[in-house]
């Protein structure tokens, strides 16, 4: 987009100075500005952490404040009485209070987050209101207990706060936008599928919420070093919710909206500190107010980019970097693994599989067999128990009977992101899409055990990184051009017609580049004409990407026109196996599906016409 | 510890616990027919308080037992006419939206409630008039027996009788329960589902009101944040019974009210930390809690 | 008795069903048949007021009801018995059919419809106080009926009653629904089971990717080739 590499963060730069400039001269004179500028630097780090966890991630974690008091008291017990007393122990503190909250935040978060939504919510309040309960009673020796921690040194200056806020928020911005920031969103617009896609999601919500709680204490650390004096009774649920507010109205996944929420609102409770319960009541009437009228809050999902913006001005300014080509060429694509297939062993083999809930026997003694290339069929009426098969399959469901396996390997017992991770990919009944991500960021999801860049290398933009996200990018286009969909790729998933979120769908499923792909009704709710297509791209995908194809349907013409072998299953159990044309023409097959007319016709329309 | 005064930390435990359970089933009602947790159902203990604390000092000049039952019943219509506003007003137009949008709702309508007593009455606490009789009726011992307790946990005892009644054998009892366990089968039943949501929480809010009553005396006082210590320890004892489950939310109150009770004769500092540990390994352990039923969801 | 015009349904961004018409005539037992996915539980749900049509015309004994309650519609005499029973689980037998009285207040023709569905239904009036979520699939149809039937319908809606059902069970089912349409109520049939919903059916539809393609009476669709290739491919 920019005509030179580095224009984008030597822009970023001089707007971060500029403004460093102004507001310094700002609080030169005033004390109470300079106060003001401190508070609104941690709140927007508070607002910015919480947002990763919730509008991100989407939880709703209701002891964040319970971090930053961690982070407070951490930094604040060391400065006053274990470092030496001089501010150049101050960056350490913080570092420390960070930590120390990102270690509590570990050891509620690993329990906590298996939990749904509104019970993890309860929960976080819970440890939040036992954070307190322990600073003031069993950690009274190091903070001084209920009667509050005196004495805190004043290190918190403009200068350093505006510094440490510019990082905490870069460093956040630099998360979120990367593929762990991607993994996380899809996290939030569907779990299942994030799973299948190969995202750890137990493994990345903790990781997102000890992040957060990192970046909370070190918010807390500030708070303490500025005010001098620190009280476990004022980080209880209100000053939670203060910063739940910052997140909704600015917007849940806009770090924008964090920043622009943190300073208006601070700047607000400022003006507004006698009359604070007036400024309550807006608080409270807002979050009613935002959620019926405007859950995306101000910015919704939007950032501002200074970049962007003068772009639009300064036409002088757009072009491709000159050594576009070199980039493009240095890219390092995901890896496409390659699999070894023994000879004579099926790709994917299940034996004596079966699974009960309860009492009932969804699936019993289901035996499949998957040969290399093949395009396989599963059928049966409503009910019969194929999509629990495809559940088992991928890991969703844990059979209660039998194997599976892959390449001859057992999976059974594998997570669903691990066995994304061996070679078998799904696509869902009722599309799982991750609406708000466009159709680019759908396929990148899936590259997730495919890429190697880590935390660290997001975090600094490092070489490895930058050629990662490019790489992706790249191999994310060409499957999506394999489809002629590559003009679509930065479009919104859901404003896609539904034909083609069905074959995004599939676009992701490829990704990985896996070994089986099973598809669930990839024809459902599609005309005459899409159907033919679909069978089309079937047989491309079979061609051009060397998988083998399970595919659930009802959709006979596409059942029929397109399989090389089909079972059917009844109540749980195979009842039949063949040949397109031995199935069609299977007396029990035919009863199975029209129904046998009793008394007198055995067989609608007889067996053959 | 002695007998004796296990006898009382026991009869203030059940006096408690049946003040969590009357707020409980208000949660788990709710819970169980719109999938909510109803954030500001501890604030209607609060306003039921107000409600009577305003009766008897400012509309009524001598607390007369007429006065009283004036009192008491104003505060069960006024929390009752609240709970069905503020379904309507702020949770219906939210039915369809993802929970945690309902539930930040819930939170800003605790607070609202909050906030505008204490903009009406003020934020110190305000002593709360005798409603009941609270006098010696024996001594185990050398300590008294007072008739609250006894008297809380009997109405609350014949309260729940009566829930049980009504949702077991009446039609619109019937009806909730329906609703409850699948909305759109109700609706083929000629039932009208947002009436019969109205309904649930007019009786959630019915039982808090006079919870309240019996909760004020207890303490002595009003305040505005009054409500939201015991409404989330209601709400935890019906997690821990099973929510959705109305004999659950009863277990769960009176469970809750004990451990607490004990708790806070031996320790008190660490009470709330060891009702929120509760809640914490019901969770962990038994999420569905321990009358209730696990969820699957449908891939 | 019940007319269905251009009809347009959308769940989200699919496209359900396509310009639909049909009608269903006093006393008749009509059946829309087709295969899975074909959109005929999305018309029953359009017609009973659980799901709103984009565009198209519902009218029920010459009252337009495109835009009434579920709750209202029932009370005009048509009843809904939903795809997979759906009965309350937590409720015994007894119960459930009371549920299904719900909109009436005459005591006396409650206890005479009462009477009938147990007499229709002898394995309920065994387990009355049995909680449904016990029964088996088989019982749990009957039951489903039996409370649908309990609101004194005169149009009963079924959807796919026969599913999950053995083959012994689906007969029986169906000789009921030609017991309870000779009684007076009509039927209209919504069945994956075609031979046997064209076995008892005056007229039938065909239902394809939410486009009705064929009608007729259901002897002359009994033997039509079309529609067992829409089945089969």
């Amino acid at each position: 987009m920019v005509k030179r590499k580095g224009l984008s963060s030597l822009i970023n730069f001089i707007g971060i100075l500029v403004l460093f400039l102004v507001m310094r001269s700002a609080a030169a004179n005033s004390v109470s500005m300079n106060t003001l500028f401190i508070q609104i630097g941690y709140s927007i780090i508070m607002a910015a952490s919480l947002n990763l966890a919730c509008g991100y991630l989407g939880e709703l974690p209701l002891g964040h404040a319970g971090f930053m008091s961690v982070g407070a008291y951490t930094a604040a017990v060391l400065t006053t009485k274990f470092l030496p007393q001089t501010s150049a122990v101050y960056p350490l503190a913080l570092v420390c209070g960070g930590l120390m909250a990102a270690f509590f935040a570990f050891l509620i978060g690993v329990p906590a987050l298996r939990l749904k939504g509104d019970y993890l919510a309860i929960v976080t309040l819970g440890f939040g209101e036992i954070i307190r309960v322990l600073i003031n009673t069993v950690f009274s020796p190091l903070t001084d207990g209920g009667k509050g921690l005196f004495g805190i040194p004043t290190y918190a200056t403009f200068t350093d706060t505006f510094i440490v806020t510019v990082l905490c928020v870069a460093a956040l911005y630099m998360i979120v936008r990367s593929r762990h920031g991607r993994a996380t969103i899809a996290i939030r617009e569907n779990d299942i599928a994030a799973e299948s896609s190969g995202v750890n999601v137990a493994n990345y919500k903790i990781r997102m919420f000890v992040i957060s709680a990192f970046f909370a204490g070190i918010a807390g650390g500030i708070y303490a070093h500025q005010l001098g004096v620190l009280t476990a009774a004022k980080f209880d649920f209100n000053r939670s919710i203060d910063y739940l507010v910052m997140v909704v109205f600015g917007g849940m996944g806009s770090l924008t909206g964090s920043i622009f929420a943190g300073s208006a609102l601070t700047i607000v409770q400022y003006l507004m500190a006698s009359l604070v319960e007036y400024r309550q009541l807006a608080y409270a009437l807002l979050l009613i107010v935002m959620m019926i009228f405007r859950p995306k809050g101000i910015f919704g999902r939007w950032e501002f980019s200074l970049t962007r913006l003068l772009v639009r001005f300064i036409p002088a300014l757009r072009g491709e970097p000159k050594n576009i080509d070199r980039l493009n060429a240095e890219a390092v694509r995901p890896d496409i693994p390659v699999y070894e297939v023994p000879a004579d062993t099926p790709v994917l083999r299940t034996s004596h599989l079966g699974i009960r809930f309860g009492g009932l026997q969804a699936a019993d003694n289901v035996e499949l067999s998957l040969s290399e290339g093949e395009i396989v069929g599963l059928i049966g009426p409503n009910g019969a128990g194929k999509t629990t098969v495809f559940n088992m399959l991928t890991g969703v469901y844990q059979p209660t009977d039998g194997d599976i396996r892959f390449l001859g390997r057992s999976i059974v017992g594998m997570k669903p992101c691990e066995i994304a991770a061996v070679g078998i990919t799904r696509t869902f009944q009722n599309i799982r899409l991750f609406k708000s991500m466009t159709v680019l960021e759908n396929i990148e999801v899936a590259f997730q055990t495919r890429m190697h860049d880590n935390l660290a290398d997001a975090l600094l933009r490092t070489k490895r990184f930058r050629r990662a996200e490019r790489g992706a990018r790249q191999r994310a286009l060409e499957i999506l051009s394999v489809f002629g969909m590559q003009d679509m790729a930065d479009q919104r998933a859901d404003s896609l017609p539904y034909g083609m979120q069905r074959r995004l769908e599939i676009c992701r499923a490829l990704a990985a580049g896996p070994k089986v792909l099973l598809l669930d009704e990839p024809a459902a709710g599609m005309n005459p004409t899409e159907t033919h297509e679909l069978m089309e791209t079937i047989r491309v995908i079979r061609d051009k990407f060397g998988v083998t194809i399970l595919l659930i349907e009802h959709d006979m013409k596409l059942v029929m026109g397109i399989c090389e072998r089909i079972y059917v299953l009844n109540y749980g159990s195979v009842i039949a196996e063949g040949t397109p044309d031995e199935i069609r023409n299977n007396p029990e097959v035919i009863t199975a599906y029209l129904g046998k007319n009793n008394p007198v016709n055995e067989g609608v329309g007889g067996a053959t016409c | 510890m002695k007998p004796a005064t296990f006898l009382i930390t026991f009869i203030n435990g059940l006096q408690l616990g049946s003040v969590y359970a009357l707020i409980a089933l208000g949660y788990t009602m709710v819970y169980g027919i719109v999938k909510l947790i109803n954030f500001a159902h501890g604030d209607i203990l609060m306003v039921g308080s107000y409600v009577v604390l305003f009766m008897l000092t400012t509309v009524f000049v001598a607390q007369t037992l007429l006065a009283k039952i004036i009192a008491v019943a104003a505060a069960i219509v006024f929390c009752v006419v609240l709970g069905i506003v503020i379904d309507r007003v702020a949770y219906t137009p939210l039915r369809s939206a993802p929970r945690i949008s309902a539930l930040i709702t819930a939170i800003g309508v605790s607070l609202a409630l909050q906030i505008i007593a204490q903009l009406i009455f003020g934020s110190e606490q305000i002593k709360f008039p005798e409603v009941i009789i609270n006098e010696t009726i024996f001594k185990i011992g050398k300590k008294p027996v007072k008739s609250l307790p006894i008297i809380t946990c009997i109405v609350s005892v014949v309260l729940m009788l009566l829930l049980n009644l009504f949702v077991n054998k009446t039609k619109p009892g019937r009806a909730m329960r329906a609703v409850s366990e699948d909305m759109g089968a109700a609706k083929l039943m000629g039932i009208n589902v947002n009436n019969t949501i109205s309904l649930t929480f007019a009786i959630g809010c019915s039982l808090a009101a006079v919870g309240s009553v019996f909760y004020a005396q207890k303490v002595g006082y009003v305040k505005p944040l009054m409500g939201s210590l015991p409404g989330i320890k209601a709400f935890i004892a019906a997690v821990f019974g099973g929510i959705g489950s109305i004999p659950g939310a009863v277990l769960g109150g009176f469970v809750i009210g004990m451990l607490e009770t004990f708790v806070n004769y031996f320790a008190s500092e660490y009470v709330d930390a060891v009702v929120y540990g509760l809640l914490i390994v019901v969770l962990l352990v038994r999420p569905a809690g321990i009358l209730g039923k696990p969820m699957r969801e449908k891939v | 008795m019940l007319k269905v015009e251009g009809l347009n349904v959308y769940y989200g961004a699919i496209h359900a069903l396509h310009d639909v018409s049909f009608e269903v005539k006093k006393g008749e037992i009509v059946t829309l048949i087709g295969a899975n996915g074909a959109g005929k539980t999305t018309i029953l749900h359009t017609v009973s007021g659980l799901v709103r049509a984009k565009s198209g015309k519902v009218s029920f004994l010459d009252k337009d009801i495109t835009t009434t309650e579920a709750h209202n519609i029932l009370k005009m005499g048509l009843a809904h018995v939903p795809e997979g029973r759906r009965v309350f689980s937590q409720m015994s037998v007894q119960e459930n059919l009371m549920m299904g009285a719900y909109a009436r207040k005459d005591k006396a023709g409650i206890a005479e419809d009462m009477e009938m569905v147990y007499t229709r239904f002898p394995r309920l009036r065994e387990r009355y106080r049995q909680m449904a979520g016990t029964l088996s699939g088989g019982e749990q149809q009957m039951l489903a009926t039996g409370r649908a039937l309990m609101s004194r319908p005169s149009l009963l809606m079924m959807d796919e009653p026969s599913m999950g059902l053995s083959p012994i069970l689906v007969s029986e089912v169906f000789e009921i629904i030609k017991a309870i349409n000779a009684s007076g109520t009509t039927v209209l049939l919504v069945e994956q089971n075609a031979a046997m919903a064209l076995s008892i059916a005056t007229r039938a539809y065909v239902l394809e990717t939410g486009r009705i393609t064929k009608e007729g009476s259901a002897d002359a669709l009994m033997h039509d080739d079309d529609v067992r290739r829409a089945y089969l491919g």
